[in-house]
């Protein structure tokens, strides 16, 4: 067993660091607040997620590397923490006036080029000064102390998101909060002269964090002009805003369409395809867009019951009011039941088989929206089906022309839906209604006219006409031979591919170099990927290794890379598998963040006690990951109930802050550097979001991602088993 | 031809924007899906018509051309492609690559296109290839009019063999649509010529963005033309579409001079082309210049594309559109995409009679006689057989 180099006595201890507890407090509560406004302004997907994420990260590790180095001078740790503190509004301003500045229409769609633009400008202001801080806070202190207190702060910033300023405050006024209590805990130390200088900074600092409260109306009316803004509320689940012009009201959510009272025909057609393959309505699940238009067109054929299901009742509520008076009078309809849950867990939970599901939601843009489009989810709700019951859902599609890269969406839900269903039939359209059931499906277009007229139930849009124009044999004949010459895959929970199809469609109407790529990644086999992804993490491990051989007492930094990439890459993970299975992650998340810290502050704390001074302190540590990644690779965390996996958040933590505070000690930085395997830490965290979140995730799967994790840990344990660096404790 | 010169968007078409519009969506995977397309659509026949040579071009020194179908006038270099990307200088010679290769063929009600005073009830088989001369933000079609041939899949069909096609499924007409006809402007011609032979009509919808010359030759092969006039503001034309307003203006004077049944739809979007003003300035011209019997549709717009997030627009702003137009003296006006509004009906001019009652692509009523008003024997214009 290799030994450890002697630990730097100044590393160990337990003393408070308030000035490292409030930079975690503001990196974690402006990291919240930076992904729930970049969900806002760009659609709510987690490809953007992890943009920002890899990219605050990125800040992070280069602040940290400046602080280390003369590029910011003489400043202070107070300093950067004040640069921070002003720079933390321009990034807010930033993202709120993406939109104009890109020229963008209210309402027009943009790549991911911009996407990837913003995420990369929005955090700097904020997390380089936050980076810079710690490491110059940590270079007169102790490291493994500073991040101890570092992840204490963190928790404390999400716990406080959590419980009460993502529920309470919208977004300007939350980040307003934020500011003012980085500004008012800062300490005044020094000379009198300084001390006063230093206290009218703090003030001016604390004024100025006021400005993201208001500018928070005034911006997001900006965004929508000539457009009335007529409704804007933050919620768990994201940022509810209606607009109206000449009376009429549209509603989206995180920038996405969702409601539009001059255009009803997705809920006419959801509703007419479906509750026409059967004599009668019986018993309807909605879930999603029952408020929406959808409950209003179900109860024109006569149902026994509508189940409306809603996950974020506030939300939809605060919009009640804008509906038309038609919708406002349906959702009061005895038959109407409302039931405020998780739509899969609403659905685990049913007692009662339904006769029709429908699936009001929008097409699966985020991972959040895929776990109803997936395999799984359509076995859960066949087996919630009565044996004729009918499941339907509309996706987005093309009228007169179905693409290669559309078709093999379209094609992808098709092939997900027969895993749970014998017969599937699609409506051909601009919006394709997919039918599933274990009974016969028609789309005869004179049938289901019959059956429309016999019921009474024709309008002006959806009638005998419109059926055989819509439904003309030519028009599915086209759509059946796109299909068939499409690759599909099977979408499912563990690798939500048709959110990686739908983001390629996106991407192809901007007709940018993404589209391409991201075409081409698709293409490549998913073990290709990962050996491409971990290859490099081997090469620096082996070139590492290859020093230490030559007798470089330098202090490697893979290992903290190592640590960086799977902290944030399990974390992620585990965030995606819970949504998953659990749903109302974007509500919970800071709440997982906020566990996921008090666990580092836990581990850090757990290594400073134990005086963890021998290799064992490193390598059983690096073990554990291998068990604990091997046990999600295999499935097993499923099993876990919501607390129970919740629980898997606490315990990664703990792991990262002890590993970290371990490495701390056994590889100190030279003097001046003590911020080096911070930096590589935060260095490898931003490759591992940037990479699993927006290729991997999608194409490799969750499954495949945890045991390439398990394997990269395995060869970090082998490294430092052989790594001469570490003998000698 | 030399007057192309002159014209002021002389565009050079060079390898390198060739390229950068090229990047984007993957390249077509094949024609294996075209092929059991071709059989649906042609019973079997698939014939492969050659690389055809361009109407509307001049030849220049040094193997350039000058492309003169549109006004955007390309100056196109050897090896290069003008801007609709389905046409293509080789040699010095420029050539349609698009001749009988259809990406979109489908049987719909005429009233989509919408003609309301063409063959009222009848389908038309419609069709377009890929590619157009316009960039819309909007566009309803983009993955074929935003595409180059190579990028769509595609079947051969031969004028012939579209003729054909439309009398097997029983369309007395052919509409050339879905992305802009003029970038097909040959295999239109050849396929309206074909179409005639066999007693059916041919009919357009068009952005009206094409040069008075081919335009003129046009006229003689059509029934019917619908043109797009997507605002009455140069500013919006050179914004939103990449174009220009005066040329597609100069199209309906052309048009409507021909005697070619002429419709006109203004698709009314919430903010960019929808002011009192704009649309009056339009209607005043239109009853002016073109004359009040020719029907206007405002068309409400359905959020897509790039602008997929935009509201759709108000009921109410398409009724304004249709009062202000009416007040200025069109005889023919229609609220358009708002299935069982009143402004769908054909009203008699004279009478106020609903000669024709539609719902969405629904004929509720056809009460004209011999293209009449049956209460007060008004001729209402329009090819009604």
């Amino acid at each position: 067993m290799p030994e450890l180099p002697n630990a730097d006595p100044r590393l160990v201890g337990l003393k408070l660091q308030p000035a490292a507890l409030r930079l975690g407090f503001l990196a974690a509560a402006w990291q919240i607040f930076l992904l729930r406004e970049f969900a806002a302004q760009f659609y709510g997907s987690e490809i953007s997620f992890g943009f920002v994420l890899a990219f605050w990260l990125l800040w992070g590790g280069l602040g940290s590397r400046a602080g280390n180095g003369r590029l910011l001078g003489r400043a202070t740790a107070e300093g950067c923490l004040f640069a921070a503190l002003i720079g933390a509004p321009f990034g807010f301003a930033l993202l709120r006036l993406s939109g104009p500045a890109l020229g963008l229409l209210p309402g027009e769609v943009t790549g991911f080029g911009p996407i990837l633009l913003f995420a990369a400008v929005s955090a700097g202001p904020m997390n380089f000064f936050l980076g810079a801080a710690f490491a110059r806070t940590a270079a007169h202190r102790r490291p493994a102390g500073a991040y101890l207190w570092e992840s204490a702060g963190a928790a404390a910033g999400a716990a406080l998101s959590y419980g009460f300023l993502v529920p309470a405050l919208p977004a300007g006024a939350a980040l307003a909060v934020i500011g003012v209590v980085g500004a008012a805990s800062s300490r005044l130390d020094g000379p009198a002269a300084r001390r006063r200088a230093w206290a009218w900074a703090w003030v001016g600092a604390a004024a100025w964090s006021l400005l993201p409260a208001f500018l928070d109306a005034p911006s997001q009316a900006v965004r929508w002009r000539p457009f009335e803004l007529v409704l804007t509320k933050d919620g768990p689940s994201g940022r509810m805003q209606a607009v109206r012009r000449a009376d009429e009201v549209t509603v989206y959510e995180n920038g996405l369409k969702t409601f539009a009272a001059a255009d009803r025909s997705e809920s006419v057609e959801s509703a007419g395809f479906a509750l026409l393959q059967r004599p009668r309505a019986g018993r309807v699940l909605l879930l999603g867009g029952g408020w929406a238009g959808l409950a209003a067109e179900v109860l024109r054929y006569d149902p026994e019951a509508v189940d409306i299901v809603e996950s974020d009742y506030a939300a939809v509520k605060a919009v009640l009011p804008f509906l038309p008076p038609r919708d406002r009078a349906a959702l009061a309809d005895p038959r109407v039941h409302w039931t405020i849950a998780d739509g899969r867990r609403h659905l685990e939970r049913a007692s009662r088989r339904y006769d029709f599901i429908l699936i009001g939601l929008p097409d699966p843009a985020t991972a959040q929206l895929n776990r109803f489009y997936s395999a799984e989810f359509f076995r859960l709700a066949a087996s919630r089906l009565d044996p004729g019951g009918v499941l339907s859902f509309r996706a987005g599609a093309a009228e007169n022309y179905i693409g290669p890269v559309l078709a093999r969406y379209l094609a992808t839900h098709e092939a997900t839906l027969r895993t749970a269903f014998p017969i599937v039939e699609i409506a051909p359209g601009a919006s394709a209604v997919f039918l599933a059931s274990r009974g016969p499906l028609t789309l005869d277009p004179d049938r289901l006219a019959g059956e429309l007229e016999r019921r009474d139930a024709a309008t002006a849009s959806f009638n005998r006409a419109f059926l055989q124009a819509r439904l003309h044999p030519l028009r599915r004949e086209s759509l059946r031979t796109a299909l068939s010459a499409a690759g599909a895959a099977i979408n499912s929970d563990d690798r939500p591919i048709s959110y990686f199809y739908h983001a390629l469609l996106w991407s192809a109407q901007k007709k940018g170099p993404d589209a391409a790529w991201l075409d081409r990644l698709a293409s490549i086999r998913p073990s290709v990927l990962l050996a491409a992804a971990i290859l490099p993490l081997l090469l620096i491990m082996g070139a590492s290794l290859l020093r230490s051989r030559r007798g470089s007492r330098m202090p490697p930094s893979y290992p903290f890379l190592v640590l960086g990439l799977t902290t944030m890459a399990a974390e992620l993970l585990l965030m995606i598998r819970y949504q998953t299975l659990h749903g109302g992650l974007y509500g919970r998340v800071a709440l997982l963040l906020g566990l996921f810290m008090a666990g580092t502050t836990a581990g850090a704390w757990l290594a400073a006690r134990i005086k963890a001074e021998t290799p064992a302190a490193i390598l059983v540590p690096s073990a554990v990951s291998f068990l604990l990644l091997g046990f999600s690779a295999l499935g097993w965390d499923k099993g876990l109930g919501a607390a129970g996996f919740a629980c898997l958040f606490p315990v990664w933590g703990c792991w990262g802050g002890f590993l970290f505070a371990a490495l701390s000690r056994a590889c100190p930085a030279p003097e001046g550097l003590s911020g080096r395997g911070y930096a590589a830490d935060l260095l490898g965290a931003f490759a591992g979001s940037l990479v699993l979140s927006a290729v991997l995730l999608p194409l490799a799967g969750l499954d495949r991602l945890f045991a390439a994790l398990a394997a990269i840990n395995l060869a970090l344990l082998g490294a430092l088993a052989l790594d001469r660096r570490f003998r000698g404790v | 031809m030399t007057s192309f010169r002159a014209q002021a968007n002389l565009v050079r078409m060079r390898r390198r924007s060739f390229l950068g519009g090229a990047a984007g969506v993957g390249l077509a995977l094949g024609t294996g899906a075209g092929k059991l397309l071709a059989g649906a659509w042609t019973g079997g026949e698939s014939p492969s018509p050659p690389r055809t040579e361009a109407r509307y071009y001049k030849k220049l020194p040094g193997r350039e051309v000058l492309c003169g179908l549109c006004p955007r006038a390309c100056l196109v270099a050897d090896k290069e492609r003008g801007f609709c990307g389905v046409r293509q200088n080789i040699g010095g010679t420029y050539y349609s690559l698009v001749y009988g290769k259809v990406c979109a063929l489908n049987v719909d009600p005429i009233e989509k296109k919408p003609f309301f005073h063409v063959l009222p009830k009848t389908d038309a088989l419609s069709l377009a290839t890929a590619g157009c001369n316009f960039h819309c933000k909007f566009c309803q079609n983009w993955e074929i009019s935003q595409s180059r041939p190579e990028q769509v899949e595609a079947t051969d069909l031969s004028p012939r063999a579209a003729a054909e096609a439309a009398l097997r499924h029983g369309c007395p007409s052919i509409a050339f649509t879905y992305s802009e006809p003029t970038v097909f402007y040959e295999y239109m011609s050849d396929t309206a010529a074909e179409a005639r032979k066999r007693g059916l009509k041919s009919v357009v919808v068009s952005n009206g963005h094409i040069n008075p010359e081919p335009l003129r030759a046009l006229t003689e092969k059509v029934d019917a033309i619908k043109i797009d006039l997507k605002a009455f503001r140069p500013e919006f034309y050179r914004t939103y579409v990449r174009g220009e307003l005066d040329p597609v203006l100069e199209s309906i004077r052309i048009v409507r001079q021909s005697g070619v049944w002429l419709e006109i739809v203004y698709l009314v979007i919430p903010t960019l082309n929808d002011g009192e003003a704009e649309i009056r300035d339009m209607s005043r011209w239109m009853a002016g210049e073109i004359g009040p019997d020719v029907p206007v549709h405002f068309s409400r717009f359905q959020p897509m594309y790039l602008l997929k997030n935009l509201p759709p627009t108000p009921v109410a702003t398409l009724e304004a559109a249709r009062r202000t137009a009416l007040a200025e003296g069109l005889r023919y006006v229609y609220v358009g995409n708002v299935p069982g509004h009143e402004g769908e009906n054909t009203y008699c001019p004279k009478c106020r009679t609903a000669v024709i009652e539609r719902s969405g692509f629904e004929i509720r009523a056809n009460r004209l006689k011999g293209g009449a008003c049956p209460n007060c024997r008004t001729p209402i214009p329009g090819l009604w057989a």
